[in-house]
């Protein structure tokens, strides 16, 4: 389905897993190569286009961006650069943020994915493998004589 | 307690909601059976390791299998990131075995030395060694004690890992990249029998780290092995080939490109 604005703007509808519905702009849209794709094979001709990995949360927060990033052509670095910190604190969690990196891998917004796994890598770094199996319900599943061999590895190869 | 989090939400100041009763009602269907957290996929993970500093992604080897097999020792001796440009080496006289001095890196801030693994510095003062040659950020030595060369060791100052490998008892040895198979290598030949000038009895020999075993090379270039200059002639590396300088033809250099799988042996002729 395409509306066109006032402004002439080409509109895009996309809609997320859970059946919610965003209308952008083409040009905001076309921040995800993905998307930028889609609309070049003229999928977005007829009525919506779906986006089955990510929910209506993750996608409004994913168009948030993508706005901000398509009207700053002229605006100064370092208001985007502040713009985008503010943007991932507000995620608030490292589960919301792992939301939204997959969302940026899938959608391929690479702006998005660098600013993304860039902050969860400063969330991490000084973590001890134990809270980073916790943040992700990750599972210890080395064997102890395995993790005994990891750790000589570790001692031999680091030290 | 995850659930919760998940469930908050953001003002939604810039979306157009076209059903928003639908939504809501969906929305909650699908929180309620949100997938297991525990799934990361596999490039989302490497993602993140990419940009943690090396003693973080050191210690989250130990995190879970699939963290570690993203993690694999050959990967952390060439990772890119923790391999900045061309060291220099010189021994430490005091404190360890070698100190790798960055010769070229003004782009960031790395350290400027590095020590071997305990093992091989335990010892320090017994051990003998020579260099190899260093390129892309490793650094190849051959070390042994007051009988015999024991091993080459390949070392990435940066992050202290080493990998021994086995020696070969040679005149001329070398150490480089090959681009063609993203693979570093190990070149040591012995030349041609004193009798035998035309370059019978040569031998080239190439170590891969990627495949962890020597290789005799097939078809050398047994005519050029005559020229260059045995005991202990290190080659040098530029431009992606091994360079040594001829022993007799002046003016001349000989080229030994490295190419996958086996090398050949060319000769260069410089102006």
């Amino acid at each position: 389905m395409s509306i066109t604005t006032e402004n002439n703007e080409k509109m895009i509808t996309l809609m997320s897993s859970d059946g919610e519905e965003f209308v952008v702009e083409e040009a905001v849209a076309a921040q995800s190569q993905t998307i930028k794709h889609l609309i070049e094979d003229g999928c977005s001709t007829e009525g919506s286009i779906p986006l089955p990995n990510v929910t209506g949360r993750v996608l409004s927060e994913v168009i948030q961006y993508c706005k901000k990033h398509s009207s700053s052509d002229d605006k100064e670095e370092k208001e985007l650069e502040a713009w985008d910190a503010e943007f991932v604190k507000a995620a608030d969690d490292h589960v919301a943020l792992t939301d939204l990196m997959m969302a940026a891998n899938f959608l391929d917004i690479k702006g998005l994915l660098d600013l993304v796994a860039q902050t969860l890598a400063n969330m991490i770094t000084g973590k001890s493998p134990e809270e980073v199996r916790r943040m992700w319900n990750i599972k210890n599943d080395f064997t102890p004589e395995e993790a005994e061999k990891v750790r000589k590895e570790n001692q031999w190869a680091f030290e | 307690m995850e659930m919760m989090k998940h469930h908050k939400t953001r003002a939604p100041d810039n979306r157009l909601p076209v059903n928003q009763a639908t939504t809501t009602n969906m929305e909650r269907l699908v929180i309620s059976a949100a997938p297991n957290r525990s799934y990361l996929p596999p490039d989302i993970v490497e993602e993140i390791l990419d940009l943690l500093p090396f003693k973080s992604i050191q210690r989250f080897r130990s995190v879970s299998k699939s963290f570690f097999s993203l993690l694999p020792m050959p990967k952390l001796l060439y990772h890119p990131k923790f391999s900045p440009s061309n060291y220099g080496i010189k021994p430490s006289d005091n404190r360890g075995l070698f100190t790798a001095v960055v010769l070229s890196d003004y782009s960031r801030d790395v350290k400027n030395h590095g020590y071997m693994s305990p093992e091989l510095s335990a010892g320090a003062e017994r051990l003998h060694y020579f260099s190899v040659g260093s390129c892309k950020g490793l650094v190849c030595l051959a070390v042994g004690n007051n009988s015999k060369w024991e091993m080459f060791v390949v070392w990435n100052p940066f992050t202290s890992i080493c990998r021994k490998l086995p020696y070969r008892n040679c005149h001329a040895y070398g150490f480089g990249y090959d681009s063609a198979s993203d693979d570093y290598k190990v070149f040591a030949a012995r030349g041609p029998l004193p009798d035998h000038p035309s370059g019978d009895g040569a031998i080239v020999e190439i170590f891969s780290l990627k495949t962890g075993s020597w290789k005799q090379m097939k078809n050398p270039g047994r005519e050029y092995l005559q020229y260059i200059q045995w005991y202990g002639d290190m080659g040098l590396f530029l431009n992606g080939a091994l360079h040594w300088r001829p022993q007799e033809v002046l003016g001349n250099r000989l080229k030994i490109l490295m190419t996958h799988p086996y090398s050949t042996i060319k000769s260069m002729v410089c102006s």
